[in-house]
């Protein structure tokens, strides 16, 4: 029996597409709901970026069950890297579809070498709660002034096929930017519970 | 903060996580997720109606046209994956001059045509619009196009693990079956269609293996930390080394780094180009913002020839080739690129100026870099293969139709079981060639081959010319070499293989090479600014002048070190080289002397002609006379 809103809603979702959930999605679910990290393995064309996203999805409705189709300008929830920037039209497109059938008021975001000098200001100046980059991307980031800003409010990187990255260099840049999150979310929370002390 | 990481089926995904997650990930809190659906894969390998008379060594497969083409006619939608820019090309313009009818449903996509033109045919694909598009790695990745029920695969895939990926590219509905084919370029070929069939269904799949200490990044990082809010030394250390990458850094070396993002390192100090980071109050910042600008506009890891755009007089952008290809042009010459016959007006600005041609012939834009080896496990699986021929246990429909070679190979030579290492010898024309046979891809016979090249000199000089293909490689002298001699000498010995490796392939060209890229990343040149990039030229000069300082005045500089490993590991496998050895040494050696280039030979020679004729059309032309000599027969 599920007892959390957010899966509750998704399970929904899934019925109105009339789309079968298949068990290694479920199993994705469960897995992000009880706070792992970790690696799912799926093949392209089985569904593997509902898998990752909707779960994502639930626990932010579960964090927010009560204003999660008002609330606004959340900050960066979600860094999605993907190795080739021709891919972020179609996942962006796939995500936006979701987020506006569930009514939550979020533009979808992505920042790529095609990306204007005026949308990367905007961008930085109010990050969307999902935005879709390059590991080159990433690395721009991390190189402006007052970076940690624009992270404060992450809940989930993900790295899109992982094993196209992996062996090279580009695969390097990714462990290299994800140790520094890693350390600015440490950070913020070690300094936070010095404050409530 | 959570992470996670989405992967296709590979060899090491244990490993995949690790890496993801860092070194002091929790176990406790990682999980994999596998979705296991068996999707149904229907792998068809297109079988020559005469193996024998099919060409032995062709390397386009433009011969099986008809049989892929009713292929295409029976599908709703095809994908026809080639393994070069080139070869797609070639493919296109060949379909749509024997199949006319097929233009407006047919497209090409590979990875140096514009980005527009990329996006229609993606666009297209989904709308049903094509019925056909002939294609490289570039659609490897990336979401499904629903329409696509076929995929054709033309040549080697050289891996178990990027045929999956390709086959999975169809039949998109959970329920459907992937169809894909498998055409071979020449007759020898066929036999990896059932390594591949194998190697799938018994999920043989290739490993990614992770970088380490790759100090050209890391040294790009430090700086672009430094760019921003700027980093404090011990806390960064310590950060480095919670990444799989870095674990094993030194203290030591990450103060070298350090020096060099400073003061330049030893032997740069005196330039202050190299001068980028200022230490204040123990904050490794950058202060310059003309530094901060260009470090900005170079980052990336992503190195490479330099690109020339290609555009029509009248405007429109077309893509990009090579500058070395364009340089080879001279103005009304004609060249295919993106499917059309284009003539060369001229080059201006890093642009190829160009003007739609009416010739029919004309050069194939050529890409360098796009010849991948065949990966290990498939090597494997290939010499398994070849053991059931020997065995006469055969029973894969590619290898009960190669019947006729494999005859023909044990007529004029020996059909290698596992245990056993063949060697051929022949006289020509042109000299003595020494065929050897390990079946072990491409690159580690780039290696093998120089080994003993190199070791055969030892006992007498002589030149050799060399040529390899995946299944062996060719040595080519004047006089005849005192092959048992050498044998006998260790010639398969994997002792002082460093040592021999450096001797023979020029470690230092190499190495060098290997330097311009790390150069790059390093931020120790310039590329330019946007839509001003410097010449390749300029950048080859002064990368291998910092080359030759560094290995003069501080040999032990990490950044060349750096490319003395990238050259071993990368460009030669070294680990694969020893382990080759190590069985060929356990191996019973048997050397044929033959009458002419048996059916193993033959290919390999073909190899040596492709790469001494730049014209692919006057290398068809003599095998095809090559061909019909050893007919006569």
């Amino acid at each position: 029996m599920i007892n959390n809103k957010g899966e509750k809603i998704i399970q929904n979702w899934y019925k109105t597409k009339k789309w079968q959930q298949f068990p290694f999605q479920q199993e994705m679910m469960d897995s992000y709901l009880s706070g792992f990290s970790g690696l799912l393995n799926a093949p392209t064309g089985s569904g593997k970026t509902f898998a990752m996203f909707l779960p994502f999805l639930a626990d932010y409705i579960n964090q927010h069950p009560d204003d999660y189709q008002h609330k606004k300008n959340n900050g960066l929830q979600l860094l999605w890297i993907t190795p080739l920037r021709a891919l972020t039209n179609d996942i962006q497109k796939a995500m936006q579809s979701v987020v506006d059938d569930l009514g939550i008021p979020w533009k979808i975001g992505a920042r790529t070498g095609d990306t204007s000098a005026a949308d990367k200001q905007a961008i930085k100046r109010k990050p969307p709660e999902v935005l879709l980059t390059t590991p080159e991307s990433l690395h721009l980031m991390i190189a402006q002034k007052e970076y940690p800003k624009t992270f404060e409010q992450l809940q989930l990187v993900v790295i899109d096929e992982w094993h196209e990255l992996l062996g090279t260099k580009r695969g390097v840049q990714v462990e290299l930017g994800l140790s520094r999150l890693k350390s600015l979310k440490q950070k913020a929370k070690s300094e936070k519970q010095a404050l409530s002390f | 903060m959570k992470i996670w990481g989405i992967s296709a089926t590979i060899g090491n995904l244990e490993q995949a996580v690790q890496v993801l997650l860092g070194a002091n990930f929790p176990e406790e809190k990682t999980k994999m997720v596998r979705a296991k659906i068996a999707k149904k894969l229907d792998i068809q390998s297109i079988i020559p109606e005469n193996v024998e008379k099919y060409s032995w060594a062709g390397h386009i497969g433009l011969k099986l046209l008809p049989e892929v083409m009713q292929i295409v006619a029976d599908s709703k939608t095809t994908l026809i994956f080639t393994n070069t820019r080139a070869q797609s090309e070639i493919w296109y313009h060949a379909i749509l001059d024997s199949y006319p009818e097929y233009a407006g449903v047919i497209a090409m996509h590979h990875g140096s045509l514009d980005n527009e033109l990329r996006s229609w045919v993606e666009q297209a694909l989904h709308a049903a619009i094509l019925k056909v598009v002939v294609c490289t790695s570039s659609l490897d990745l990336g979401v499904d196009f629903r329409p696509v029920d076929t995929v054709i695969q033309i040549g080697s895939p050289k891996g178990v693990a990027r045929f999956m990926q390709r086959a999975g590219r169809s039949g998109h509905s959970p329920d459907a079956t992937s169809k894909a084919y498998f055409v071979p370029t020449h007759s020898l070929e066929l036999l990896e269609g059932a390594a591949l069939k194998y190697g799938i269904k018994n999920e043989i799949f290739e490993s990614r293996d992770p970088i380490l200490l790759a100090y050209d990044v890391l040294i790009q990082y430090l700086v672009t930390l430094a760019v921003s809010d700027g980093f404090k030394a011990e806390a960064t250390y310590k950060e480095i080394i919670s990444t799989f990458a870095y674990a094993d850094l030194t203290r030591k070396e990450f103060h070298e780094l350090l020096e060099f993002i400073t003061r330049g390192g030893k032997s740069l100090s005196a330039y202050d180009e190299f001068l980028k980071v200022e230490i204040e109050e123990g904050l490794f910042k950058v202060n310059d913002k003309r530094v901060a600008m260009r470090h900005r506009l170079s980052m990336g890891t992503i190195t490479g020839d330099v690109n020339v755009r290609v555009k029509f007089q009248s405007g429109g952008s077309l893509g990009s080739v090579e500058e070395g290809f364009i340089a080879r042009l001279k103005a009304g010459d004609t060249f295919w690129f993106a499917g059309r016959s284009l003539e060369f007006i001229q080059l201006k600005e890093m642009t190829a100026y160009v003007k739609i041609s009416k010739k029919k012939k004309g050069q194939i834009a050529s890409w360098a870099g796009s010849r991948m080896p065949l990966s290990s496990q498939l090597s494997a699986v290939f010499r398994e293969k070849l053991d059931e021929v020997s065995m006469g246990l055969e029973e894969d429909e590619e290898i009960v139709a190669l019947r006729p070679l494999f005859e023909r190979q044990m007529q004029q030579s020996h059909l290698p079981n596992k245990f056993e290492f063949l060697i051929e010898k022949v006289e020509t024309r042109d000299g003595f060639h020494y065929f050897f046979f390990p079946f072990e891809g491409r690159l580690v016979h780039e290696g093998l081959s120089s080994l003993f090249a190199y070791r055969m000199t030892k006992l007498k000089s002589a030149t050799f010319s060399i040529a390899m293909n995946d299944y062996g490689f060719e040595l080519l002298t004047d006089e005849e070499m005192p092959l048992e001699l050498a044998i006998e000498d260790g010639l398969f010995s994997d002792k002082h293989l460093l040592d021999d490796i450096q001797h023979s392939l020029n470690a230092n060209e190499m190495a060098r090479r290997k330097f311009r890229d790390i150069a790059h990343i390093a931020g120790l040149v310039f590329t330019g600014y946007p839509g001003k990039p410097m010449k390749n030229k300029h950048l080859q000069s002064s990368t291998s002048l910092l080359f030759d300082v560094f290995n003069e005045y501080e040999s032990d500089n990490l950044l060349v070190r750096q490319a003395y490993n990238e050259a071993l590991a990368f460009q030669l496998e070294e680990f694969r080289m020893r382990a080759a050895l190590q069985r060929i040494q356990g191996q019973k050696h048997i050397i044929k002397t033959t009458d002419g280039p048996s059916p193993f030979a033959f290919p390999v020679m073909v190899d040596r002609l492709s790469r001494e004729k730049l014209s692919t059309e006057t290398v068809e032309d003599r095998v095809a006379r090559m061909v019909r000599n050893l007919e006569k027969d």
